[in-house]
């Protein structure tokens, strides 16, 4: 839950506090789970939904501190660090629905059924929109090779 | 997809390791004679393993302490406090904590995975006898694994992902026997598959999988049937593995 929470808002404290209020409501919802479907997929359904509802809330806080992590990060321990905070910072340019649907598909494991009911659209939309997904990341990251190709070769 | 023609969408299916066995071969054809094909297939798996790979870290960080503290130092408060609630979910995220009718499917596969988990580490690393009795008596195995955990065993074909069978055990499940199948591949990475036949009937998991130290993990229920994948592989292979061993008991 916090790796598809940090998924979505790109920024750590964001993501916790996004889990806490989602487990929060889970618990005062946990009555209603009536066990159509698993029990993870319903978690990560009411964080979705949560994020959704609380967007502004959510992300703005951490479109600032994105930069902020991002520059602690070129500082020390780069590696594994550094490669987190840009595949975040890559997922941030994905509009939302994309991000969410790449990132439960490849990341959490979710099947194509989960994600429709999860995302509340027909399975075709969620196909489509992986297709994008995968199309419109691939894109973002030619660009950003092709960035860094450039800068190496005025230098 | 009314016709048996291979879409654009099916290719992220393939990324995913979600594309039907049965089609597989069509699939393969398709991807050698189209090099476009090819090229999003390749990106996709390499986007899937960068993704899955630079985000692996969220998962090894420690929780919160202030998370943590409310979550081990106040067993008895009568007040459930807001970050306690969302600690006591994070540590102990699927020991039970909402009931057992509730937990039911989640804990049993958790219970797979850990089996599993143990199998490979106990007897699918082990250089000298990591099973009782050697492929080459594979049938006789097969009609005494069956018999003794009363439903059918089958080996999955895992050879199109370069594993071939050394062996089988009998292993323990809860109230009965339970199995053990142990595959090998050029590299001399094992793969341990384990069944078992009295898990408590609930709606069947469809695919639950885990990581640790390197170790994948994939467990899912049939009925009574409790199956579990675990080796050194990758998201892909093992996603794949599950749908070979899941095609062979289908």
């Amino acid at each position: 839950m916090r790796r598809f929470a940090r998924s979505l808002t790109g920024d750590a404290s964001t993501a916790d506090d996004l889990v806490q209020y989602t487990a929060e409501k889970a618990l005062k919802a946990k009555a209603k789970f009536v066990g159509s479907g698993r029990y993870r997929s319903w978690l990560f359904t009411i964080l979705y939904r949560t994020y959704l509802d609380e967007q502004m809330r959510f992300h703005k806080r951490g479109e600032t501190s994105i930069e902020a992590a991002a520059d602690i990060a070129t500082a020390e321990n780069a590696g594994a660090k550094m490669e987190l905070q840009q595949t975040l910072l890559l997922l941030q340019k994905l509009p939302e629905e994309l991000r969410a649907t790449l990132t439960l598909i490849a990341v959490e494991g979710f099947t194509y059924q989960e994600v429709a009911s999860m995302t509340d659209v027909p399975i075709g939309t969620v196909m489509s929109r992986l297709h994008r997904a995968r199309a419109k990341l691939k894109d973002l990251m030619e660009r950003k090779a092709g960035k860094t190709a450039h800068l190496r070769t005025i230098k | 997809m009314k016709n048996d023609d291979i879409q654009p969408e099916d290719l992220c299916a393939y990324i995913d390791g979600r594309f039907p066995a049965d089609r597989l071969a069509k699939m393969e054809k398709y991807l050698a004679s189209n090099t476009e094909a090819r090229q999003f297939v390749a990106t996709g798996q390499a986007q899937n393993r960068m993704l899955r790979g630079s985000l692996e870290p969220v998962l090894a960080e420690p929780i919160p302490t202030a998370l943590l503290q409310a979550a081990t130092g106040q067993e008895n408060s009568r007040w459930l406090g807001f970050s306690k609630i969302a600690a006591v979910l994070m540590v102990g995220f699927f020991s039970g904590f909402f009931g057992n009718d509730f937990l039911q499917q989640q804990t049993s596969s958790d219970e797979l995975l850990d089996k599993v988990g143990l199998a490979y580490q106990i007897y699918a690393t082990d250089d000298v006898r990591p099973v009782e009795v050697w492929a080459d008596n594979s049938p006789e195995m097969m009609t005494w694994l069956s018999s003794r955990l009363e439903t059918r065993i089958e080996i999955p074909a895992f050879s199109s992902l370069g594993f071939r069978l050394v062996g089988g055990r009998l292993m323990m499940g809860t109230e009965k026997p339970a199995a053990l199948l142990v595959f090998e591949d050029d590299s001399r990475r094992r793969l341990a598959f384990y069944i078992r036949s009295d898990m408590p009937i609930g709606r069947g998991v469809d695919l639950d999988t885990q990581q640790r130290r390197g170790i994948r993990m994939a467990a899912w229920q049939r009925e009574n049937n409790g199956y579990a994948l675990s080796g050194p592989l990758s998201a892909d292979e093992m996603a794949q593995a599950a749908v070979l061993a899941k095609a062979s008991y289908s």
